[in-house]
């Protein structure tokens, strides 16, 4: 069991080498990236933006109930900016991510090896790692900042709508406790910080799996699984460890 | 026709000696050496499980050989590096059971891929190229379907034209034949040999289909289960060896197996897992 | 492999979005400033800050025309911080700075209380006077100990308005007694009505009015002699 994981790990580092040894040469996939931002961000882009309205909305809700209790309700937009800038956009964001995103990414790899399209680039003399590979990893870590920030803003824009037109929180306190507890080096930098590093994650375990998996369509649908699971599960581990470690 | 020819026999164009694959603990070869000559058509024949595309793998260098030499025009693909693979694998065509079509692009897209990574080629010289390989395989105005929207005979055509796209020394096919109406597989057949005269590629084909292999092949290669005959269609014809004979005999009236085919794929994934 | 222009123009929609949001969260959600500060930097020494942050917001009468960029601790043990005040804004020199509470456990914010003085105050100038932040433990513990007359009276340059003038001393402590003994009274109304915030500030400020400007104008001409 161990001596699996860690060969695991090290089949994964090397891949990693792989995939960033095929970033450093010519030539530059532009077409292809762009494509891939396509699938991985533009199509997640509606469930990223519900999500962080809904969270936003009940953010709001239970935070100007509990708040209320201590008279301090003019400071939820600070709670609210807070909560989703640390924690709830980095983590909510991956998590969604990775069910949406990482689940197609590995589903598409896994395909292509079970069709044998993988062997296919190979005869034509073109390294799957770097035809396939590598713009879809590259893409979700590029892709997780934008999706993040956009379901942060969409959960500010949720929680302005209840606090301030549902629950009556002044307008221009709401704005000024947000603005005024946020701070960006603090804060905001922390966030992108903790985003791009699930956006590693993701790009790299989904990618992994989907290349690895075995050609039959079990194989495939394991390889989609355990993205989802092992994706979920270190996104969460890797939260708690930079929360602890650099306090964002 | 054959018989003649043996005093001045083309050169070895692919020559494996000693070769052991294994799968696990599963030994898929062992101690296999044969060669192929330059510019002939030659077959691998075998029953399920028997290692014969994973013999073709070997020849491309998608799977590695525990132990022996694998020869490819000279080099040996057992000591290469992967990078250096890809250089041998350009000399190379080789032709997917499935086709294995890039399913997210069309059809000319797909040939038109090795032209455009490897070749410095202005837009009108690729689509020369393209429309000429997709004429030779009998296709026109296919070139905005998907692999999706073609048909099973299709889609083993484009395979081959892409297999061919960049002119190899080398052609290797894995079943042309599996799955397809009889009228689809003498189309094949005739295309295969067609090319093989027109380009001079050195054919190494894979099949189960006796019939067709024994009609078009200039040299068989048979893996048996004890053991591996090579010889022209002639000579194994007229053999006495009991394997030989059984070998024929059984597989004669058989039509493709769907044992061998469930087969094929997981041999393929492990190929694929091992030379990452 | 084949350019799909609509596509491309999707993909180019969407990351000037995710870009417009980034830049969202940063510059106005986390102030992150591109420039040198625009305005005018003044400083003021408090006593107690009360856990007044970097980046708090400085406000005229509920409006807000700055920020709190430093807070550092100068020779004396003093809290020394500095201000970022909109540019237009003209403050005369007699201005009063006071650490106030946005409800009873919300963020610390200074307001500042304009004089009448006609100089203004410059680029780099300090505020002379200022009132530090209430703590509220203390205060609930002055009066437990019914002792919050004596207390304020006792310590009112420390706890109060600025001790460099002294003549002035006795009537801005006044001020400051009287403000931070109004305090404990506007808190439990406060704490009922959901507009604490303006009620608590207000009532500071209305106390403090009288006595700064007064004290003021005292403790000017204290330092003249």
């Amino acid at each position: 069991m161990i001596v699996a994981f860690v060969n695991e790990l090290g089949e994964l580092a090397v891949f990693t080498a792989r995939i960033l040894s095929a970033l450093l040469r010519p030539p530059f996939r532009g077409r292809l990236f762009v494509d891939e931002i396509y699938k991985l961000g533009v199509l997640s882009l509606v469930i990223i933006c519900v999500s962080g309205f809904a969270v936003g909305m009940v953010l709001a809700l239970q935070g100007y109930n509990t708040l209320v209790r201590f008279g301090a309700e003019q400071s939820l937009g600070a709670v609210l900016g807070l909560s989703l800038i640390r924690e709830l956009g980095p983590v909510l964001t991956a998590l969604l991510a990775t069910g949406r995103a990482g689940s197609a990414t590995a589903a598409e790899i896994g395909t292509m090896v079970a069709t044998e399209q993988l062997d296919g680039l190979r005869m034509m003399s073109i390294d799957p790692v770097d035809y396939v590979v590598a713009p879809k990893a590259v893409a979700m870590v590029l892709v997780m900042p934008l999706l993040a920030a956009l379901f942060i803003s969409c959960g500010i824009f949720g929680g302005y709508v209840i606090g301030v037109k549902l629950m009556g929180v002044d307008a221009g306190n709401f704005l000024t406790s947000l603005e005024g507890a946020v701070d960006f080096h603090a804060d905001v930098l922390g966030s992108f910080v903790k985003v791009i590093v699930f956006g590693v994650l993701i790009g790299l375990i989904s990618t992994f799996r989907g290349f690895t998996s075995a050609p039959t369509s079990a194989g495939v649908s394991f390889a989609t699984t355990s993205t989802v699971v092992v994706g979920s599960v270190s996104v969460l581990i890797f939260d708690y460890v930079i929360t602890a470690l650099w306090g964002v | 026709m054959a018989m003649p020819e043996t005093d001045r026999e083309p050169e070895l164009h692919v020559a494996l000696e000693h070769v052991l694959v294994c799968f696990g603990t599963r030994e898929v070869l062992r101690d296999l050496s044969c060669g192929f000559r330059k510019s002939r058509i030659s077959v691998i024949l075998g029953g399920s499980g028997s290692g014969k595309s994973t013999l073709l793998k070997v020849i491309a260098g998608l799977v590695r050989p525990r132990k022996g030499r694998v020869l490819v025009a000279g080099e040996d693909l057992v000591r290469l590096p992967e990078r250096q693979l890809y250089e041998v694998r350009k000399r190379i065509g080789m032709m997917f059971q499935n086709g294995a079509l890039l399913d997210s692009m069309n059809v000319f897209d797909n040939l038109a891929l090795p032209l455009r990574e490897h070749r410095k080629l202005t837009p009108e010289e690729i689509a020369t190229e393209v429309h000429e390989r997709l004429e030779a395989v009998g296709l026109t105005n296919v070139d905005h379907l998907l692999p999706g929207q073609l048909s099973g005979g299709m889609v083993k055509r484009v395979a081959l034209a892409r297999a061919i796209i960049a002119r190899p020394e080398i052609l290797l096919c894995d079943e042309p034949f599996s799955g397809l109406d009889p009228v689809s597989t003498k189309r094949i057949e005739a295309l295969l040999k067609t090319i093989n005269r027109r380009y001079g590629m050195t054919t190494i084909v894979v099949s189960h289909h006796i019939p067709t292999t024994m009609r078009m092949a200039e040299h068989v290669l048979a893996l048996l289960p004890d053991g591996q005959v090579e010889g022209t269609p002639e000579e194994l014809r007229a053999s006495r060896d009991p394997r030989v004979v059984n070998f024929l005999n059984e597989d004669a009236g058989d039509t493709p197996g769907l044992a061998d085919e469930v087969e094929v794929l997981p041999t393929a994934g492990t190929a694929t897992r091992r030379m990452g | 492999m084949s350019p799909s222009p609509v596509r491309d123009f999707i993909v180019g929609i969407f990351v000037l979005l995710g870009l417009a949001a980034v830049g969202y969260l940063s510059f106005s959600v986390g102030g992150l400033s591109y420039a040198a500060p625009a305005g005018f930097t003044v400083y003021a020494r408090f006593d107690e800050t009360g856990g007044l942050k970097s980046r708090a917001p400085v406000e005229i009468a509920g409006v807000k025309v700055g920020r709190v960029t430093g807070i550092v601790l100068d020779e004396n043990y003093r809290a020394r911080v500095s201000m970022d005040l909109e540019p237009e804004l003209k403050l005369p020199t007699d201005t009063t700075a006071s650490i106030v509470t946005s409800g009873i456990l919300g963020d610390r914010y200074i307001t500042l209380q304009p004089g009448g003085e006609d100089q203004l105050l410059k680029n780099g100038d300090e505020i002379a006077f200022t009132e530090s932040a209430i703590i509220l433990e203390r205060l609930i513990g002055k009066l437990v100990h019914g002792s919050v007359g004596d207390e304020s009276n006792g310590n009112g340059g420390g706890d109060g308005s600025s001790p460099k003038p002294d003549a002035g001393a006795g009537a801005a402590a006044d001020g400051a007694a009287t403000s931070s003994g109004s305090q404990p009274e506007a808190t439990p109304a406060a704490a009922g009505a959901s507009t604490g915030t303006g009620s608590q500030p207000e009532a500071g400020a209305a106390a403090k009015s009288e006595g700064a400007t007064s004290g003021g104008s005292a403790g000017r001409g204290g330092t003249a002699e």
